[in-house]
């Protein structure tokens, strides 16, 4: 009943000065927005990079002329200086009369990309130009046969998946269940592994040694160089972050200043009517708390149509919004706007009413 | 009872208030004149518990209202006083009503209907859903008396309440205090240059230089 009370004042007191309460909603929006934009674009950027490094942070590829035994994968899997192991195993079958490539990769590490249905076994993930050329929708069976012609083995399309390069165009199935179908039972044809940086040349040195049969390659000049790229930008991104939330707090700050001074004579008079401080300030908070959950809603749909457009514009590709991004929107919004109203609100309720009364302020 | 003792209030530009002594019985009607600056509405405002005094005590039946808190202040006003001021302050984005019903509020909980009924009472029981700036000057005072009034206060505090009124508004206006005066047996302080609307109370103090220095009872 009193917070009904209390939303009803609030209310008509915003009602009354909807043009500033806009303009506040719009500058939280701005630095809201920009916070968000930065965040899902470098997140996306984050995305991006590892998809193309195929797996985030690999930093060392294992070929060979041949095919590699997977026992050495076990065997890689075990030591202590290698946080990661992602076997694939290229080959090509042929669909509806034409040779296209497969690569088998293990469940596990199918997680990592970016793919719409499930991946599941049993099932093949479809590359998005593949499934646009076939006009393949999941769910659809697809067969496939070596050489063509030969008996099919049926697959169900569990889902599309997006990379950048020739992927694009393959299929992609349980490592175990291509290797069946290629007749390489426990055979892959390259190792990507995630070495730890801090012990990697020894590490490098020690596979070279164990694995003398196999190429062992660095990969980590590329991922050092983009990874270094990438901080600098985040880097750009934040110092102009910084620099609008400052600049949106100022502005922020000086709106709700004066929406508040402009109400010296209401606030003196509900004080002779015995308001409290606290009743007083109530409202001026209730209507920053309005302010604040008004501009983050903004600023959430400002802050990811611009990213979107620039991703856009920049990759060609839409950036997916984290969820995060709307409770750190909303709280952001929260937090500017009323840190922004508690200083004016401090000062003007500190302020005698009898002086105030008397206009000298 | 209110009981004032050596109340004194010193501005560092000036010394509003240089000794003041005096008594106000429950449910008088007292009034104040004196020339432009001799501390009146100092007086008044410290008596409202609005302003604290340099010196001196105020006290409410034996309540002490000088050593208290802001808060404890805000609650003591919300509780026992009623202001009209010259200016008819009301908040401009809020009807008639809801100016009252705003005093309901910080004092416990709104009650339309008993707004609505003091509004009537000070005569304006078609304007009810009417803004300050829909209201006449006399209008808008009453709105302010019955603001003032709404919370049934012990104390009437009127600084110059028909200072800015034409003759006809300030004797209705008057009335309407006359008749809420002797119905609701508040107390009534009012400060004014006019001695027509002094000699509306039953006893009249004359301030100079931040002291009283004239003491008159009228019987009528
Ligand atoms: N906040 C203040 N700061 C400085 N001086 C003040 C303040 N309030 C009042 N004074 C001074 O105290 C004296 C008394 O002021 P007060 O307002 O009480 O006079 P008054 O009798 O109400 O006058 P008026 O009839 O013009 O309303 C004046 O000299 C005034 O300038
Ligand atoms: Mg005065």
């Amino acid at each position: 009943m009193r917070y009904r009370t209390l939303f009803f004042f609030t209310g008509k007191a915003i009602k009354e000065r909807l043009q500033r309460i806009f303009l506040m909603v719009f500058a939280v929006s701005l630095s809201v927005g920009l916070l968000i934009s930065m965040i899902i674009l470098s997140k996306g950027m984050r995305e991006r990079l590892s998809e193309e490094l195929k797996a985030y942070g690999a930093n060392a590829l294992i070929t060979s002329p041949d095919y590699i035994n997977e026992e050495i994968v076990q065997r890689l899997s075990g030591i202590n200086a290698i946080d990661e192991v992602l076997p694939e195993l290229y080959g090509r079958a042929c669909f509806k009369g034409v040779y296209i490539n497969v690569i088998g990769m293990r469940l596990e590490d199918m997680k990592r990309m970016r793919v719409t249905g499930e991946v599941q076994k049993g099932s093949v993930l479809a590359g998005s130009r593949l499934a646009k050329a076939g006009e393949l929708k999941t769910g659809h069976e697809i067969g496939l046969s070596i050489p063509c012609g030969s008996e099919e083995m049926k697959f169900k399309l569990s889902g599309i998946f997006e990379k950048v390069g020739s992927e694009d165009n393959a299929l992609i199935m349980e490592l175990k269940e291509l290797q069946k179908l290629l007749g390489l039972e426990n055979k892959v044809s390259i190792i990507m592994l995630r070495v730890n940086p801090a012990v990697f040349e020894l590490t490098m040195e020690n596979l070279k040694k164990e694995f003398p049969e196999l190429e062992i390659k660095p990969v980590r000049q590329i991922a050092l160089s983009e990874e270094s790229l990438l901080k600098k930008i985040e880097f750009l991104l934040f110092v102009v972050a910084v620099v609008v939330v400052v600049a949106s707090v100022i502005t922020v700050g000086g709106i709700m200043a004066a929406t508040i001074f402009e109400r010296l004579t209401d606030i003196a008079l509900m004080k002779t009517m015995g308001a409290t401080n606290r009743q007083i300030q109530a409202f001026f908070i209730v209507e920053a708390i309005i302010t604040g959950l008004l501009g983050s809603l903004g600023g959430h749909l400002l802050g990811t149509a611009s990213a979107e457009l620039i991703a856009l514009s920049a990759f060609q590709r839409a950036v997916a919004v984290p969820l995060f991004s709307i409770p750190l929107a909303i709280s952001s919004g929260l937090m500017l706007s009323v840190a922004s109203a508690i200083a004016p609100i401090m000062r003007i309720t500190a302020y005698r009413p009898s002086i105030i009364l008397r206009g000298e302020i | 009872m209110i009981k004032v003792r050596g109340l004194k209030k010193v501005y560092p530009s000036a010394v509003a208030l240089r000794g003041v002594d005096m008594d106000i019985q429950d449910n008088e009607w007292l009034s104040i004149m004196g020339p432009s600056g001799s501390g009146k509405s100092t007086l008044l405002n410290i008596l409202g518990g609005l302003d604290y005094p340099t010196e001196g005590s105020v006290s409410y039946d034996g309540k002490e209202i000088t050593t208290m808190k802001e808060d404890e202040l805000a609650v003591f006003r919300r509780e026992n006083i009623g202001f009209i001021f010259q200016q008819s302050y009301l908040i401009p984005y809020l009807t008639a009503l809801e100016n009252v019903m705003l005093a309901q509020y910080f004092h416990s909980i709104v009650d339309e209907k008993e707004a609505a009924e003091a509004l009537k009472r000070v005569g304006l029981s078609h304007r009810l859903h009417h803004r300050p700036s829909e209201l006449s000057g006399g209008e808008q005072q009453r709105v302010c008396i019955a603001r003032a009034l709404i919370n049934s206060p012990k104390v009437l505090l009127a600084d110059e309440p028909t200072g800015n009124l034409d003759r006809e508004n300030t004797r209705v206006i008057l009335e309407l205090l006359g008749e809420l005066h002797s119905n609701e047996g508040f107390t009534i302080v009012l400060v004014t240059h006019d001695p027509y609307v002094a000699g509306w109370g039953k006893r009249l103090l004359t301030m100079e230089d931040g002291r009283i220095i004239k003491d008159e009872s009228f019987h009528s």
